[in-house]
């Protein structure tokens, strides 16, 4: 049937309009989710069944070993890549946001001598590539004993959090001078306003900036790949790059320890979607 | 002057250098750590490493100094560093415009009004949140040519398809694919903020004037969006020049060195090989690199970065 564009309502142009999104969608989300899907299934199988042509989605028979021997196993201390990828999160989410909301608040609403001169010093920071940083700071840790312990990935990303400090101070810039006032002229210190006033107004800011911080703490290779030794050290990423490199053709169990690495950060992931997209509307900070 | 009003004078300077003093002291313990901790851990680390990339040093015993040997060896005797380099720019022209056309179309798909959108959204940003080795592990998995998913389907549909990862020609091109694979749906929630920027009346206003949706697309859309590409681009060359993760997971830099990028022969000179003079040298030379290419998109964005 010939329909000619004059007799198409503008109610059946949006409807075929839309059709066609839909249909896009579809088409790259499943492309995009594919390799998540696979993953999980491959999971779930026996060594035989991964690899047989053509792919099986439903994994037959349905196992649960490759999960279990990640557990069990002698050689690959599995449970301590995640307790201490959990360990040096919290720790560093939890320092790091008292951190930053402690310097952006100061930089905000405090002024004293050498403030801005020590605010252009944080933006400089920013152009500067890890790489360069990397060799010093490896010997200063081995110096003091540090190197094959968690120090370097729980202390520095505490500290030296430009992106953090910017993202708190940019907020703190928005709250209305005159709630502070008040609270002068009653007689508060600085650290009261901060702790009683400012903290508790920072709510969404401080999920956002907690959000962005735990995935790229749970995410990070480079650092604990070159800071430690022993494998009871390691966090998830590097443990699965070790896994990966030792048995690299056990493929139903490597899927399986991705699967387990996944798993918290899609649980934040899903709970906290949009505090991803405004962190990076805000500030383009990234992984 | 009355004794009484010099007292009361030195009194008023007195009250106010201690009152400078505990402003001083108040605000240095709000931004003190944050300040120490980037001067320690960002700052001052850079300064050596300018030192130490004329040394030779192997991390334990004091650099010596051999002046410009380590440059002189990255450019005449050290193959990768030039294969570094070269792969390292290749990965940057095919990666870094792939990820921003796609994340531009996925911005464009996402940014109508249609229902279940905001799960779409979800769906697309998904791969930005994994970790470079889940990714690089699934990845190889699926590109495996024997067993992977990948050649699978192609078999299935009577495509023999390439061996990807053990291909020397072709790995590169599936790192590439993955790369953007993971890095649209960033780059779409960047876009997407740039598009939804752009006041409606303009495109009304086209509209009106007769504009198809092409042309709309091409000079007004467009046009207001060049702030977002050029801080995308920026941001996205910056990364892209410093990629490692998802090489040492997805190919260890081969097969052969048809992988092998920048970083990771600065990692395997640096900590595999001990040799932190020669790393040093290497690292700076990347800095310098990444600085001039920023600078120079820089001076470029005042000719086609257009400004409301």
């Amino acid at each position: 049937m010939a329909v000619s564009r004059m007799t198409l309502t503008k109610r059946q142009r949006f409807a075929i309009r839309a059709a066609g999104f839909y249909m896009l969608i579809v088409i790259i989300g499943t492309v995009t989710i594919l390799p998540f899907l696979w993953m999980v299934s491959t999971s779930f199988k026996e060594p035989t069944e991964a690899i047989k042509v053509p792919p099986e989605w439903i994994p037959a028979p349905f196992i649960l070993d490759n999960y279990i021997s990640l557990f069990t196993s002698g050689i690959l201390p599995f449970p301590w890549f995640i307790f201490n990828s959990v360990k040096i999160a919290v720790l560093v989410v939890v320092g790091r946001l008292f951190i930053c909301a402690l310097g952006g608040y100061g930089f905000a609403r405090l002024n004293f001598p050498g403030r801005d001169a020590a605010f252009a010093m944080l933006l400089a920071s920013l152009m500067i590539p890890p790489m360069v940083t990397v060799f010093p700071l490896y010997f200063g840790y081995a110096k003091i004993g540090w190197i094959d312990t968690h120090w370097p990935l729980i202390i520095p990303p505490i500290v030296a959090n430009t992106f953090g400090t910017f993202l708190m101070r940019q907020f703190f810039l928005t709250i209305p001078q005159d709630l502070e006032d008040a609270a002068i002229v009653d007689g508060a210190s600085h650290f009261w306003i901060f702790w009683r006033v400012m903290l508790p107004l920072s709510g969404p800011v401080l999920a956002t900036l907690g959000i962005f911080t735990f995935m790229n703490t749970w995410n990070n290779f480079f650092d604990p790949l070159i800071y430690l030794n022993r494998t009871e050290k390691f966090t998830l990423p590097v443990g699965l790059a070790f896994f990966n490199d030792e048995f690299s053709t056990q493929y139903t169990k490597l899927m399986a320890g991705v699967v387990i690495s996944l798993i918290p950060m899609l649980i934040v992931y899903s709970f906290a979607q949009k505090y991803f997209t405004r962190g990076i509307t805000l500030t383009g900070i990234r992984g | 002057m009355t004794t009484l009003a010099a007292d009361r004078m030195v009194e008023k300077r007195r009250s106010a250098r201690s009152k400078l003093l505990r402003k001083t002291a108040e605000g240095w313990m709000f931004v003190g750590p944050v300040v120490l901790g980037t001067l320690l851990f960002n700052v001052l680390p850079m300064f050596p490493t300018i030192y130490t990339s004329f040394t030779y040093w192997n991390g334990l015993a004091a650099p010596s100094w051999i002046g410009l040997e380590n440059y002189r060896f990255a450019f005449v005797e050290d193959p990768n560093f030039l294969i570094g380099l070269k792969n390292t720019v290749l990965f940057t022209i095919a990666a870094v415009p792939g990820a921003m056309i796609a994340g531009l179309c996925l911005a464009l798909i996402v940014n109508e009004q249609l229902r279940g959108i905001k799960l779409a959204r979800a769906v697309f940003f998904l791969p930005v949140v994994t970790s470079v080795v889940a990714v690089g592990m699934v990845w190889r998995w699926i590109f495996n040519w024997q067993f992977g998913l990948l050649n699978s389907i192609l078999e299935t549909i009577g495509i023999i398809g390439p061996r990807w990862l053990s291909d020397p020609g072709v790995a590169m091109f599936a790192v590439i694919i993955v790369a953007i694979w993971q890095q649209m749906g960033y780059n779409m929630v960047l876009f997407l903020a740039g598009l939804q920027g752009i006041p409606p009346s303009i495109e009304e206003a086209a509209t009106i004037d007769g504009a198809s949706a092409w042309e709309r697309f091409f000079h007004v859309k467009l046009p207001m969006l060049t702030p977002t590409i050029f801080f995308v681009l920026i941001i996205s060359i910056i990364s892209s020049f410093q990629v490692f993760g998802l090489i040492y997971t997805m190919t260890g830099g081969g097969p052969g060195s048809a992988t092998y990028v920048y970083v990771f022969h600065l990692w395997s000179e640096g900590f595999r090989f001990r040799k932190f003079g020669y790393g040093s040298a290497l690292a700076w030379m990347l800095f310098v690199v990444i600085g001039i290419v920023t600078w120079f998109q820089w001076w470029m964005g005042k000719r086609w970065v257009f400004y409301r």
